[in-house]
């Protein structure tokens, strides 16, 4: 009960909020329309720019609006904090933990619409819909709590004014490191194992290797997802329920 | 009411709050006095569990900081030093939602935020987004907020900051009212509000609680005829 009534406190904090719509919703949509109207305009064989094929955009927009949870659940914490609305809370009977679930929780349905979102705009431009998009969907999951993981962290550690900065870091590397807009698959050794290494490229490569059913050795990226939505998940809990007991000053 | 032993807070090599020790009645109204830094939010953030003590321990209506802390949270209530608002939320809805934390029953968390809002004025902007408020307005959303819960001990850190003349004698009115219901502790920069809330004042200098007694006696102590001067005089400036 308390944390649902957390969780819509929340969802209308940052949903009262028309820049957090434009990035979390709009600017991944238009990315992606505006993106493929060009490519399929100018460029006359799109397996020349795989990246562009529609499940690839579908994928990494869907990785690319969730870097914006990050952004967005960063600059909700750190703001309660900084205005010591943590602790009213931390004074009321709420523990923690409620706290906590309460931001996720409040996450979760936007990422959802995100992926709503883009999954039309996909369709738009011929997203082929077969029973696989289903399992895509949910292989986006990870990702999905990875980013948000990372917005707690963040918002945990940084004061309101470091955590734009701090955020636009994590949405520059899931964006270059990603693949999103460059095929991975022509660049350089060295770089391409730093990418597989981190966790946004193979969150690209899941949902993608799902829609076109090619799925070979897909493991391993699931694996190092995963891994990283655990470690991170744990380490934001973990960072969180020490500041939220800590002294953290306001200033 | 409260009884702190020998409350100390360290941060690294700086101790905020040393060994503060004090008894606080039932149905008074303390004020805590000190300049900059003295360590008043550092006290009240570790009486309102938001802050862990280094050392000592206080008992709040019989219930142990260190061990009750859960049962102490049902009792007390803080507006901190920070305008702790909801910034998005219209000023009903922020009372609704600390409203919501404490009861289930939905009438009666109507009837708490419908009361809360007439006490103190908030009805004619009830539906406005609390950010757009001006800083008093926000100030008397935070107190009304904390009173939420019916508080048993309530905490006030520099309530009338920012507040104009006027919106301040109102508010120490409202206080007044409180004091009735509640044991009130509050911090202020402003001697004239100690002087004409406070039951008793304490006055801290880095982070010791050097002089606690009624207005009077501490004019009578330092010899002086202002409580402003004894103030000073007890606070460690040189004039
Ligand atoms: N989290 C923290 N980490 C390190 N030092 C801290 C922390 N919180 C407070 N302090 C220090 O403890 C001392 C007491 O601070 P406190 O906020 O309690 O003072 P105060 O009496 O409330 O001052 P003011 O009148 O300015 O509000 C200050 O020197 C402050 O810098
Ligand atoms: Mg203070």
């Amino acid at each position: 009960m308390r944390t649902l009534a957390f969780v819509r406190r929340n969802l209308k904090e940052i949903l009262r909020d028309p820049l957090s719509l434009v990035f979390c919703f709009a600017f991944p949509v238009l990315l992606l329309v505006i993106m493929e109207l060009i490519i399929t305009s100018t460029v006359p064989d799109i397996s020349y720019v795989p990246q562009f094929k529609i499940e690839n955009m579908f994928s990494s927009m869907c990785v690319f609006s969730f870097t914006f949870l990050t952004l967005f659940t960063a600059m909700l914490i750190s703001k309660d904090r900084n205005s010591s609305f943590q602790a009213r809370l931390n004074v009321s009977p709420m523990k923690s933990v409620e706290i906590l679930f309460g931001y996720i929780l409040a996450v979760l349905p936007l990422a959802i619409i995100q992926i709503i979102l883009i999954f039309c705009a996909s369709l738009c431009f011929g997203l082929v819909v077969k029973w696989n998009i289903l399992l895509a969907v949910l292989a986006l999951f990870p990702s999905m709590i990875l980013f948000i993981g990372l917005g707690i962290l963040v918002g945990s550690l940084c004061g309101e004014k470091a955590v734009g900065g701090m955020s636009s870091v994590i949405i520059n590397l899931a964006v270059f490191l990603g693949g999103m807009f460059f095929p991975l698959e022509t660049m350089n050794n060295a770089f391409t194992v730093i990418c597989d290494i981190l966790p946004f490229a193979p969150g690209i490569k899941i949902p993608k290797a799902i829609i076109t059913e090619n799925t070979e050795g897909i493991w391993i990226a699931v694996l190092t997802v995963i891994l990283y939505m655990l470690v991170i998940l744990g380490i934001s809990i973990l960072v969180f329920q020490l500041k939220s007991k800590s002294d953290k000053k306001a200033h | 009411m409260i009884s702190i032993k020998n409350l100390t807070k360290k941060f690294k090599d700086l101790c905020a709050v040393d060994s503060l020790s004090l008894d606080i009645y039932e149905g008074e109204i303390f004020a805590l006095l000190g300049v900059n830094g003295a360590g008043k939010t550092t006290t009240i953030r570790m009486l309102s569990c938001i802050s862990r003590p280094t050392s000592g321990n206080a008992e709040i209506d019989g219930f142990s900081l260190k061990k009750q802390s859960a049962k102490i949270k049902e009792i007390i209530n803080i507006s901190p030093q920070e305008t702790a608002i909801a910034g998005n939320l219209t000023v009903r809805e922020n009372m609704e939602f600390i409203a919501s934390l404490y009861y289930k029953d939905k009438k009666i968390i109507e009837e708490k935020v419908k009361a809360l809002l007439k006490d103190f004025s908030l009805e004619d902007v009830a539906k406005k987004k609390a950010k757009l408020l001006s800083g008093g307005m926000q100030r008397r959303l935070s107190i009304a907020m904390a009173l939420v819960s019916a508080p048993k001990v309530l905490f006030l850190d520099e309530p009338t900051l920012g507040l104009d003349v006027i919106a301040r004698k109102e508010l120490w009115k409202q206080i007044e009212e409180l004091k009735k219901k509640m044991t009130i502790i509050l911090t202020t920069h402003y001697m004239e509000e100690a002087e004409a809330l406070a039951d008793r004042i304490g006055i801290m200098v880095k982070g010791k609680l050097v002089e606690v007694g009624t207005v009077a006696e501490l004019k009578a102590k330092t010899g002086e005829e202002k409580f402003e001067d004894a103030f000073i005089k007890i606070a460690g400036g040189k004039l």
